[in-house]
């Protein structure tokens, strides 16, 4: 692009996404019913609020990077914050250095428009656009996490904080409130300075901390406690002014998205997969305490990552496989599926595991043949997670609301969705079609506004 | 160029029929001064000479993000 292209493009439409990471469309229609939420309230009523689904697995890395390309994470690369070299028992954390298909922020740029991300999850280390990042969590500090590098000295002028510090959560729920408002408090000031500032086309404002407060604080929500629950909801009225304030920052002509990547529930179970596969027998490691992927050893015919993750140990394809591509690998995705039906909660009996899909029937494109072979799905309230250190299947932490599939939220501003409910990698589509701009070849998404 | 200390501005000299040329061309395009037009150019051009990916995490920084996934249950 000419330097000075921008100078002979008119201007033409904007649009604003403001992502509220993990808010469930139920507890937003139930809160705007009860009056709390004004801003949203009156977006809604002036455009459209619909239910909206997320990705398998339904973690925030995934499904954002599934919004700003339009494609299933078998085509985009990013199935979880960590992922496994193919071949190997090596885990490596996922960043934007991994995306496999071109979001948003690049496909503009590329054509010359301007963007400005905020915090958008998978955006670390900051890619160079046309416009300004700021990366979002897994950025490490927030020096060296901004496009272009003078921006993080402008932003530290705010107070900017990329997270919350979530050690801090776990030991006081103060704490992490006050952690939640500041840094609110000066992504909003930073984002109305850069909206009204910067000539972009695009603008994506990433609010993390609902999901954070979800996390920390959904026990005390859903039990109506008296001390936390109404700081709990104090905390989305000031998400809500929030909004309103960055409404106030761009023109009545800009487009405005705002959604959350998934839903929300109450943990009833974390429950460590890799656990129940050592257990059934299916999963062992050569060192005692403390294991580590790295020491599975030959006999091994199964293991995972967080969240549901199954890799069989195939031989010729894992370093010590021990299962035999071909039918004995589809036996042991057959028996292994059977025995995830068998796999209850010890106190109620009720099954832990929803659906068990094989990775073809989830994943496509280019990334799909490092994804898992199997992913398995929980029903609401069990949290599965992977980890040799400990051979406990069932456990607790201070994390009390896990993700949902279903129930996450998309509003729309003077307009109205389709029929269809939003999957959250209809995000690209959706934005480009607002953009007027043509979207690439083969996405999986698809435009979903009237 | 003039450097004020305390502030986090500097002062830029270009030759007056630049400035006035620019003048010309601004109007329409969204950029209330040419201050503001020359910093957003210049800000274009400084970054066609970054590094087009930072540094990956050193080890120090891989162990806080891998503890602070491992603090949301992520890991």
């Amino acid at each position: 692009m000419s330097l000075f292209s921008f100078l002979k493009k008119p201007r033409g439409p904007r649009v604003l996404t403001i992502g509220l990471d993990g808010v469930p469309h139920s507890f937003l229609t139930e809160q705007i019913e009860q009056g709390a939420l004004p801003n949203l309230a009156s977006l809604a009523a002036d455009g459209d609020l619909t239910p909206a689904l997320s990705t398998y697995p339904t973690v925030s890395c995934s499904a954002w990077t599934c919004f700003v390309t339009g494609v299933n994470p078998g085509a985009h690369g990013i199935l979880g914050f960590q992922d496994r070299r193919p071949g190997s028992y090596d885990t490596f954390i996922t960043g934007n250095q991994h995306l496999q298909a071109p979001p948003l922020y690049r496909l503009l740029s590329e054509r010359g428009q301007r963007v400005l991300m905020m915090n958008v999850p998978v955006t670390y280390p900051p890619p160079r656009v046309n416009g300004l990042l700021v990366s979002g969590f897994l950025a490490p500090t927030l020096e060296g996490a901004t496009h272009p590098p003078e921006l993080a000295s402008r932003l530290e002028g705010f107070g900017y904080r990329i997270d919350i510090d979530p050690w801090q959560a776990r030991e006081s729920l103060d704490a992490l409130l006050e952690d939640l408002d500041a840094t609110l408090d000066a992504r909003v000031r930073a984002a109305v300075e850069l909206l009204g500032e910067d000539r972009w086309a695009l603008a994506m404002v990433h609010i993390m901390g609902t999901d954070r407060i979800n996390h920390f604080m959904w026990r005390e929500w859903e039990s109506d406690d008296p001390e936390y629950a109404p700081r709990f909801l104090d905390y989305y009225r000031k998400v809500d002014a929030a909004v309103g304030t960055l409404l106030e920052a761009v023109s009545d002509e800009t487009e405005v998205i705002i959604l959350s990547d998934h839903g929300f529930c109450l943990t009833r179970r974390e429950v460590n997969l890799d656990a129940w596969l050592r257990e059934r027998g299916w999963l062992a490691v050569r060192a005692g305490e403390n294991a580590k992927l790295t020491d599975v050893d030959e006999s091994t015919r199964a293991f995972s990552l967080t969240p549901g993750r199954i890799y069989l140990n195939v031989r010729g394809r894992e370093p010590r496989g021990s299962v035999n591509a071909g039918e004995e690998y589809e036996a042991a995705r057959e028996e292994l599926t059977g025995q995830f039906t068998e796999l209850v909660d010890p106190e109620t009996g009720e099954p832990v595991v929803d659906k068990v899909f094989k990775r073809e029937e989830v994943f496509h494109g280019s990334a799909a043949e490092a994804a898992p072979d199997l992913l398995v799905h929980p029903r609401n309230g069990y949290d599965l997670k992977s980890g040799l250190a400990s051979d406990e299947l069932f456990g607790s932490s201070p994390i009390t609301g896990m993700h949902t599939y279903d129930d996450a939220f998309w509003c729309v501003r003077g307009r109205r969705f389709a029929a269809q409910e939003p999957r959250v990698l209809d995000g690209a589509p959706t934005v480009l079609h607002l953009l007027g701009e043509a979207p690439p070849d083969s996405l999986d998404g698809q435009p979903v506004l009237q | 160029m003039g450097e004020s200390k305390g502030s986090d501005k500097v002062t830029l000299k270009i030759p007056r029929p630049l400035y006035e040329k620019l003048q010309q061309i601004i109007p329409g395009t969204g950029y209330s001064s040419v201050t503001e037009f020359v910093v957003y150019v210049l800000r274009d051009l400084a970054a066609t000479h970054e590094l087009s990916e930072a540094e990956p995490y050193s080890e120090a920084e891989l162990i806080r993000v891998k503890e602070r996934l491992r603090s949301l249950g992520y890991l």
